[in-house]
């Protein structure tokens, strides 16, 4: 029987990227789960929701979006982290939440397809 | 038009080409804001149009209806022609998010490429105009990226079988030199304190006529006047003495003057130049032969008045189609203005002699820009075609220290003719000699020069005064009395 295709989580407060991201992620052919809000994100980790991967766009959030990354650690679900610069608070702040890594906007499609397809080899 | 040419829509600048542009090769038209890119675009396509070709029109800036509206403004008829419109619409600025997350390189591209792909493989274009190319460098991720899909577009594009003209909007902080390299010719227009000029840079295959071309944007569009070159046009004639139809000039000048040569008469204000210079023209129309007078200075009215005052029939010599005055406003006309209107005059009517009056009143419509090289290629021009030219050219000093000329033109002259003002017996004469003639000799003593109602005298030489050309003669010999 053919394995599912790994699931995404997408959290993005802009319409437009989350859009984007989803038509890019499905084409790549992974399933998606695109989410515009935090309250979104709580909902969306249930038991019998297997994600394997999230994608946060901290663009627009204020900092309760480190305990919805929190809650992912916890949930033992590997994420990344999107932001528009490289700072360096913001970079303390996600691996202090237990990010796999931060990408700086725009994010290259080549090799952000490459990065996706690597952290989720152990998946499939 | 040679058959394997496109013409650019543009008669003049097909001149400078020499031809036209040669097909299925891509030309960018570069130039600042303003320049008439857009409208030389226009002109490629609608000069396709009328063909019945097939015709696209690239936006990246304006939309299609401004687009049409301008040209209609301008009198094209845009019907025949196709419109791929890429600007942004209007909600790209009222929608407040826009995405982020990706470039716009990236998202842009793929959708864009396959508009344009599309609408080529259904327009099959013949002639394509693409404003402006350098739009495409924001949906490239980096220099090499643009290089390589501006060449893999044209090569598209010409492959369909197009002809190709590209705009780039360049400045200082963004320069287009990328953009020529790739280009088969580069189009330049030019802006410089309201003078326009268009030149052509690159031109693979062709010759072109180099340096730059005056520019005109119309109410109708676009014209462009290429710069003469006078050895485009030359013809044979036979050498001919000309005479000025007064016997005493004529004995200065050893019988007349060539035709086909230059010359030149200098002098102070008031002493008769344009009054001489018509009398060659009074005597070229009694010869049958058609004169042009182009006047920089002196109102038509005036003109005439002045010479039917002292005898010389302008009124009847322009019935009769032998004279033709022209006056010209000066900063009105640009050098290739002045030029291509001279050029289409002596083409067209057959006319023997020009007369320039005068340099000055030239130099200003020039605006103190290469009056040389402009006259010198103007006059080069004429004597090829034979046509005799005259020169009126104002010295600013009356008497004293003699200077032939103010602005450097003599060496363009094959004949000089100098009007002075003569001191004698505390009486204001004027004298006329010959300072040079190329082919042939002539007397070297003055002569007085009368303009009376009869019309222009000449005496006897002045043979036994001596510093003439101080303009205080004395006696050489005291024992003579004038």
């Amino acid at each position: 029987m053919p394995k599912a295709p790994p699931k995404i989580l997408i959290l993005d407060r802009n319409r437009h990227n989350l859009t984007l991201m989803t038509q890019f992620l499905e084409k790549q052919g992974y399933q998606t789960l695109p989410v515009i809000s935090l309250e979104e994100v709580a909902r969306t980790l249930i038991p019998s929701n297997t994600i394997n991967l999230a994608l946060i766009d901290i663009t627009g959030f204020d900092s309760s979006v480190w305990t919805v990354c929190q809650q992912l650690r916890e949930q033992g679900i590997p994420f990344l982290v999107v932001s528009p610069r490289h700072h360096s608070a913001i970079q303390q702040a996600s691996i202090a939440s237990g990010a796999m890594g931060l990408l700086g906007k725009p994010l290259a499609m080549r090799e952000f397809a490459q990065l996706i397809r690597d952290l989720l080899k152990g998946s499939e | 038009m040679q058959h394997d040419r496109l013409s650019s829509g543009i008669l003049g600048l097909d001149e400078v080409l020499e031809g036209g542009l040669i097909p299925q090769q891509a030309y960018l038209v570069r130039g600042g804001p303003g320049v008439g890119k857009t409208t030389l675009g226009l002109a490629f396509l609608i000069a396709g149009a009328a063909l019945d070709e097939p015709t696209l029109f690239i936006s990246l800036g304006e939309s299609e209806a401004q687009l049409r509206s301008n040209a209609s403004r301008l009198g094209f008829d845009t019907k025949g022609v196709s419109f791929l419109d890429l600007s942004p619409s209007s909600s790209f600025f009222t929608e407040v998010e826009t995405y982020d997350i990706f470039s716009p390189s990236e998202v842009e591209r793929a959708p864009t490429t396959e508009r344009i792909v599309e609408c080529v493989q259904q327009i099959q274009p013949r002639r394509v105009f693409i404003d402006a190319m350098t739009q495409f460098r924001y949906l490239s991720s980096d220099v090499f990226q643009f290089r390589k899909q501006v060449l893999s577009f044209l090569r598209f594009l010409l492959e369909q079988g197009a002809t190709v003209l590209f705009a780039s909007e360049s400045n200082v902080a963004n320069p287009d030199d990328d953009l020529q390299f790739m280009s088969d010719g580069v189009i330049e227009l030019c802006q410089d304190e309201g003078d326009r000029s268009v030149s052509i840079t690159k031109f693979r295959g062709s010759s072109f006529r180099a340096g730059s071309h005056t520019l005109r944007l119309l109410k109708t569009g676009m014209e462009v006047f290429p710069r003469l070159r006078p050895e485009q046009y030359e013809q044979n004639f036979a050498m001919e003495v000309i005479s000025s139809g007064i016997p005493e000039l004529d004995r200065l000048l050893h019988g007349g003057i060539e035709r086909g040569t230059i010359t030149v008469l200098t002098g102070p204000t008031g002493v008769g130049k344009t009054s001489l210079g018509l009398q060659f023209m009074k005597a070229a129309a009694e010869r049958g032969e058609r004169s042009v007078l182009y006047t920089f200075e002196e109102q038509v009215g005036t003109l005439l008045h002045r010479a039917e005052a002292i005898s010389t029939p302008v009124r009847q010599m322009i019935e009769s189609g032998t004279l033709s005055i022209v006056p010209i406003e000066p900063m009105d006309l640009s050098p290739d203005e002045f030029a291509s209107r001279v050029r289409e005059e002596v083409d067209q009517h057959h006319v023997r002699v020009v007369m320039i009056d005068s340099t000055a009143g030239y130099q200003l419509s020039v605006r103190g820009t290469a009056l040389i090289t402009h006259l010198h290629s103007l006059c080069k021009y004429l004597q090829n075609v034979g046509v005799t030219v005259i020169l009126v050219n104002e010295t600013e000093s009356i008497t004293g220290d003699f200077r032939v000329t103010e602005i450097g033109i003599s060496y363009l002259a094959d004949n000089i003719l100098f009007l002075r003002y003569l001191e004698m017996q505390g009486e204001m004469r004027k004298a006329i000699g010959v300072l040079k003639k190329r082919l042939s000799d002539f007397e070297r003593t003055l002569r007085e020069l009368d303009i009376t109602s009869e019309g222009i005298k000449i005496g006897q030489p002045l043979a036994h005064l001596r510093g003439l050309l101080s303009g205080i003669p004395e006696w050489a010999d005291k024992r003579h009395l004038l």
